[in-house]
C-alpha cells in the first residue's frame, strides 16, 4: 500500500485533493440544481411570470460547485500547476493538501444536496405568492452556511501549507 | 396606526369616499350590515359587469400590443387629460373591434391548420390520376387505397402474392417512411387480402370530402390557403390600425380598476337613515389632515377612536431617502409588529458594509454602481424594484471603498503593476506588493480580515441589545429594557474587555479593571435573569441558565466569518478568470487576444453576478438571524390603504 502511494508521489496526492474538492462540490451542486430545476419547471408552467425568481432559487445550490472549484484552484495555485511547472512535493505535503481539500469537498457535497431540497420546497412559496420569494431564498441560504465554513477552513488549511520541492 | 370610525351626514358619503380614495389614508374594515337580497343582487350584477369590462379592456391592450413594435410604457398624463379621456372616449367600440378581430383570426388560423393537415395527407397521392371518390367497387371487384410502412412492405408483397396473383400492387409514391399504393382485387379474395393488409399494419387513405383527383384537390387547397392568409393579413392590418388606441385604453383600464375599488369600498359602510359610518386603520400622523378635510366637505361628522387590544394593527414602515432602499432588506424578512421598532435604519450601515466586504473590488464596485444607475436612468424599472436597485447602487459604492482598502482590482496582482501604483509591505516576513491605498491583503493575511469580521459582528450584536433596551424603555418597560437589553450589552462589552486584557500584553496594567467589570456583569446576570420565575428555585436556575446566553452570542459572532469566506471567494474567482483567460488566449493563434478579452468580460460579469447574489443573501441573513432576533420578533401585516392605483398611467402635474 505504502509503495503504491510512493510510486505516485506527493504531487499526485495533492492533485487528488484538488480533484476531490471539485468533484464532491460539483456533485452536490448537480444534485441540488437538478432537484430544484425539476420542481422549477413544474412551477414555471403555472407561473411563467415568476421565472426570474424560480431561476434564482435554482441557482442557489449552484454555489457549492464553485466553492469546490475554488478549493481546487487554490491547491493548483500553491503547486504552480497553472504556471506549467508543478512543484514536486514530498508525500507528507501531498497528504496535507489532500486532507485540506476534504472540508470543502464534503460540506459542499451534502449542503448542495440539501440546499437543493430546501430550494425545491421553497418553490411552493413562490408558486403561492412570488412576492415572498425572498423568504424562500433565505431559508435555502441557511443550508449554504456550512459549505461557506467548509470553504473557509479549506482555504486556511491550503494557505497554511509550506510548499517546498521534495 | 389607530382604528377610527367616521360618522357623517349620509349625503356626504360619496364625497368622503372620493377624499379617502384620493389620499390613501385608510385601510377599511367591513362594518356593513347584511343587505336585502335585492341590493345584494344589484351589487353582484354591478361587480360582474365591471369585472367583464376590466377583463375586456385588458384583453384589448394586450391584444393590440402584440402588434406593436414598442413595449407599453407608463403613459404620463395630466389629471385634465385623464378626465377628458374617461368622459369622451368610446372605449367599448374599440374593445369590441378587438374582440371581433381576434375571433376571426382564430377562426382563420384554425382553418389554415386543418388545410395544412389535409395537404400533408394528400401530398403522397399527387401522382394518382383518378378521382378519390372512386371506390373501385364494381360487381366483381373491390379496391384498397392506403399505405404501409416501408419495413413491412416486402413482407406484405410476398404474402399478398400468395393470396392472389391475378392483380398487381399499383405503387403511387414512396417516401422515407411508407409506400403508398392501391390494389383492385376480385371480391372473392377481398377478405383474405384485407387480412394480409391488417397484418402488415395497412392504413387506409381517407379523403372523405374530396371529389377530384389529388392534383386538382391539392391546387384547390393551396388556393384556399393563400386566400385565408390574405384574410389574416387584412385582419392584422386592421389590428395594427388600432394600435394608437392603446394609449387611451390604458387610461380607461386604470379608471375601471379604480372605479371597481371605489364601488367595493362603499359596500363596507354602515348605514342608518341619515347617517353613514366608515371604519378602518389610519396612520396617527394623518389625524389632523383627515379632520381638516372632512370639515371642508361637511360639518356634520364625528371621528371616534376605536380601542381594541385583540386585533393586530397593520404596519407601515417609512424611512427617509437615504434609508428607504434598505426597506427592501427588511421586507424580505417581513415587517415588525406594530409595537416593535422598524429595524431598517439600524441595519443599513451594517448591511452595506457586509455587502461591500463580501465583494471588496474596486472594478466590481464601479460596474455595479454604473449598471444599477444606468437601469434607474434609462430603463423603466417597476416601482417595486426601485428600492432594491438603489440599494445595489449603494452596495456598489461600499464595494468600491472596501475594494481600495483590501486591494481588490478584478483579481489583478499588485506585483504586475507599474512601480508608482504600488508600495511594498512586510507581511509575515515576506515582502509583498500592495496597491496604493490598500491596507490589507486578504489572501496573505486572512486572519486580519477574519478578526475584522468577528469584530463587526460583535459590534452589531451589542447594538442589537442596545436597541432592545432603548426601545423597551421608550415603550415604558423600564426594568425589562434595563435588564434584558442594557445589561446584556454591558455584559458583552465587558466580555470583550476581559478577552482584550487577557490577550493583549499592552493592556496588562488594566487587567484587574477588565476582570472585575466582567465579574460584575456575571453577578448581575445571575441575580436578575431569573426574575420572571415564580419560585426561588426557578429564579436561581433562571440566572444560571442565562449565562448559557454567552454561548449563543459567541456562536452568532462566529457566523460572521462568512464575510471573509465570501470576500476571498470573489477575489480568487476573479484571479482564476484572469489566469484562464490568459492561458486559453495564449493557446490560440492570431485571434488569441480577442478570446482573452471575451473570457475576461464574460468571466468577470459572471463572477460579479454570482457574488453580488451571494453577498446580498448572506448580508441579509446576518441581519435576519443574528441581528433581528436581539430586539424584534416580526410578523406584522402590511398596511394596505384604499387608494388610487395606476398600472398603465402616471398622473403628472399640469404645466
Amino acid at each position: 500500500m505504502a509503495e503504491f502511494f510512493l510510486q505516485f508521489g506527493g504531487l499526485s496526492l495533492a492533485m487528488a485533493g484538488a480533484a476531490v474538492a471539485v468533484i464532491l462540490g460539483g456533485i452536490g451542486s448537480i444534485i441540488g440544481v437538478g432537484v430544484t430545476g425539476q420542481a422549477g419547471a413544474g412551477v414555471t408552467t403555472e407561473k411563467p411570470d415568476a421565472f426570474g425568481k424560480i431561476l434564482l432559487l435554482e441557482a442557489l445550490p449552484g454555489t457549492q460547485g464553485i466553492y469546490g472549484f475554488l478549493g481546487a484552484f487554490m491547491i493548483m495555485l500553491q503547486l504552480g500547476i497553472l504556471g506549467g511547472s508543478p512543484i514536486q512535493i514530498d508525500m507528507a505535503t501531498g497528504w496535507a493538501f489532500f486532507f485540506a481539500a476534504l472540508p470543502v469537498g464534503f460540506t459542499c457535497l451534502f449542503s448542495g444536496m440539501y440546499q437543493g431540497k430546501v430550494s425545491a420546497a421553497g418553490l411552493n412559496i413562490v408558486a403561492k405568492d412570488p412576492a415572498n420569494a425572498g423568504k424562500a431564498v433565505i431559508l435555502s441560504a441557511m443550508v449554504e452556511t456550512y459549505a461557506v465554513l467548509g470553504l473557509l477552513i479549506s482555504i486556511f488549511l491550503i494557505l497554511g501549507i509550506q510548499v517546498a520541492a521534495a | 396606526m389607530q382604528k377610527i370610525r367616521i360618522y357623517a351626514d349620509k349625503n356626504a358619503r360619496y364625497a368622503i369616499t372620493d377624499l379617502l380614495h384620493e389620499k390613501g389614508w385608510m385601510e377599511i374594515q367591513d362594518i356593513s350590515e347584511d343587505v336585502s337580497p335585492d341590493i345584494q343582487e344589484y351589487f353582484t350584477k354591478e361587480h360582474n359587469e365591471l369585472d367583464l369590462q376590466v377583463a375586456n379592456t385588458e384583453f384589448a391592450i394586450r391584444f393590440l400590443s402584440r402588434y406593436s413594435t414598442s413595449k407599453i410604457k407608463k403613459r404620463k398624463i395630466t389629471q385634465n387629460e385623464y378626465q377628458k379621456i374617461i368622459n369622451a372616449y368610446y372605449y367599448k367600440d374599440v374593445v369590441e373591434k378587438c374582440l371581433n378581430i381576434e375571433e376571426e383570426l382564430v377562426k382563420h388560423k384554425n382553418h389554415i391548420t386543418s388545410l395544412i393537415a389535409e395537404e400533408e395527407a394528400l401530398k403522397p397521392w399527387e401522382n394518382l390520376s383518378f378521382s378519390l371518390k372512386e371506390d373501385f367497387k364494381t360487381e366483381y371487384t373491390t379496391g384498397f387505397v392506403g399505405f404501409i410502412e416501408k419495413m413491412n412492405f416486402d413482407k406484405f408483397k410476398e404474402e399478398f402474392l400468395e393470396v392472389t396473383d391475378l392483380t398487381e400492387i399499383n405503387i403511387v409514391n414512396t417516401d422515407q417512411v411508407a409506400v403508398y399504393f392501391y390494389i383492385i382485387v376480385e371480391k372473392s379474395v377481398a377478405d383474405d387480402v384485407n387480412l394480409v393488409l391488417q397484418k402488415n399494419k395497412f392504413t387506409a387513405a381517407d379523403f372523405l370530402k374530396r371529389r377530384g383527383n389529388p392534383k386538382e384537390e391539392l391546387d384547390r387547397i393551396r388556393r384556399n390557403e393563400i386566400k385565408t392568409k390574405e384574410k389574416i393579413d387584412n385582419l392584422e392590418k386592421d389590428a395594427k390600425a388600432l394600435i394608437k388606441e392603446v394609449d387611451n385604453l390604458s387610461v380607461i383600464y386604470d379608471h375601471l380598476i379604480n372605479l371597481k375599488n371605489w364601488k367595493e369600498f362603499r359596500k363596507k359602510f354602515l348605514h342608518t337613515d341619515n347617517v353613514f359610518a366608515v371604519e378602518g386603520w389610519v396612520p396617527k400622523q394623518q389625524f389632523s389632515h383627515i379632520e381638516k378635510n372632512l370639515d371642508r366637505i361637511t360639518k356634520a361628522h364625528i371621528i371616534q377612536n376605536i380601542e381594541s387590544s385583540e386585533e393586530k394593527p397593520p404596519v407601515e414602515i417609512e424611512n427617509n431617502a437615504l434609508f428607504a432602499p434598505f426597506e427592501a432588506v427588511t421586507r424580505i424578512y417581513g415587517l415588525p409588529l406594530s409595537h416593535e421598532v422598524d429595524p431598517t435604519p439600524f441595519l443599513a450601515i451594517f448591511f452595506i458594509t457586509f455587502f461591500g466586504l463580501c465583494l471588496t473590488d474596486v472594478v466590481y464596485g464601479i460596474l455595479l454602481f454604473a449598471l444599477m444607475g444606468g437601469a434607474l436612468l434609462f430603463l423603466d424599472v417597476p416601482s417595486g424594484m426601485k428600492k432594491l436597485v438603489r440599494l445595489l447602487m449603494f452596495g456598489g459604492v461600499a464595494t468600491f471603498i472596501l475594494g481600495i482598502l483590501f486591494g481588490g482590482y478584478a483579481g489583478m496582482d499588485a506585483a504586475l503593476l507599474p512601480e508608482w501604483l504600488t508600495y511594498t509591505k512586510m507581511v509575515g516576513g515576506e515582502e509583498t506588493k500592495m496597491f496604493i491605498g490598500q491596507l490589507v491583503n486578504p489572501v496573505k493575511e486572512p486572519l486580519v480580515v477574519l478578526g475584522l469580521a468577528f469584530f463587526i459582528g460583535y459590534i452589531q450584536i451589542i447594538v442589537g441589545k442596545m436597541i432592545d433596551g432603548w426601545w423597551k424603555m421608550k415603550k415604558g418597560n423600564f426594568w425589562d429594557g434595563l435588564l434584558d437589553g442594557w445589561l446584556w450589552a454591558y455584559s458583552l462589552i465587558t466580555l470583550g474587555g476581559y478577552a482584550a486584557v487577557k490577550m493583549l500584553p499592552q493592556l496588562a496594567p488594566y487587567e484587574s479593571i477588565g476582570v472585575y467589570a466582567f465579574l460584575i456583569a456575571i453577578v448581575l446576570l445571575l441575580f436578575t435573569q431569573g426574575r420572571k420565575k415564580t419560585n426561588i428555585f426557578g429564579k436561581i436556575t433562571g440566572g444560571l441558565l442565562s449565562l448559557y446566553g454567552f454561548i449563543g452570542y459567541i456562536s452568532d459572532i462566529l457566523s460572521y466569518s462568512r464575510l471573509l469566506a465570501l470576500g476571498l471567494a470573489t477575489g480568487i474567482i476573479a484571479m482564476s478568470v484572469n489566469l484562464i483567460a490568459g492561458i486559453i488566449g495564449g493557446m490560440i493563434p492570431v485571434v488569441g487576444p480577442i478570446i482573452t478579452v471575451l473570457i475576461l468580460i464574460g468571466g468577470h460579469i459572471f463572477n460579479l453576478a454570482l457574488n453580488a447574489l451571494g453577498s446580498f443573501i448572506h448580508s441579509g441573513r446576518l441581519q435576519f438571524v443574528e441581528f433581528f432576533g436581539k430586539f424584534m420578533e416580526g410578523g406584522g401585516t402590511q398596511f394596505k390603504p384604499f387608494k388610487k392605483e395606476y398600472k398603465y398611467t402616471s398622473i403628472i402635474e399640469e404645466g
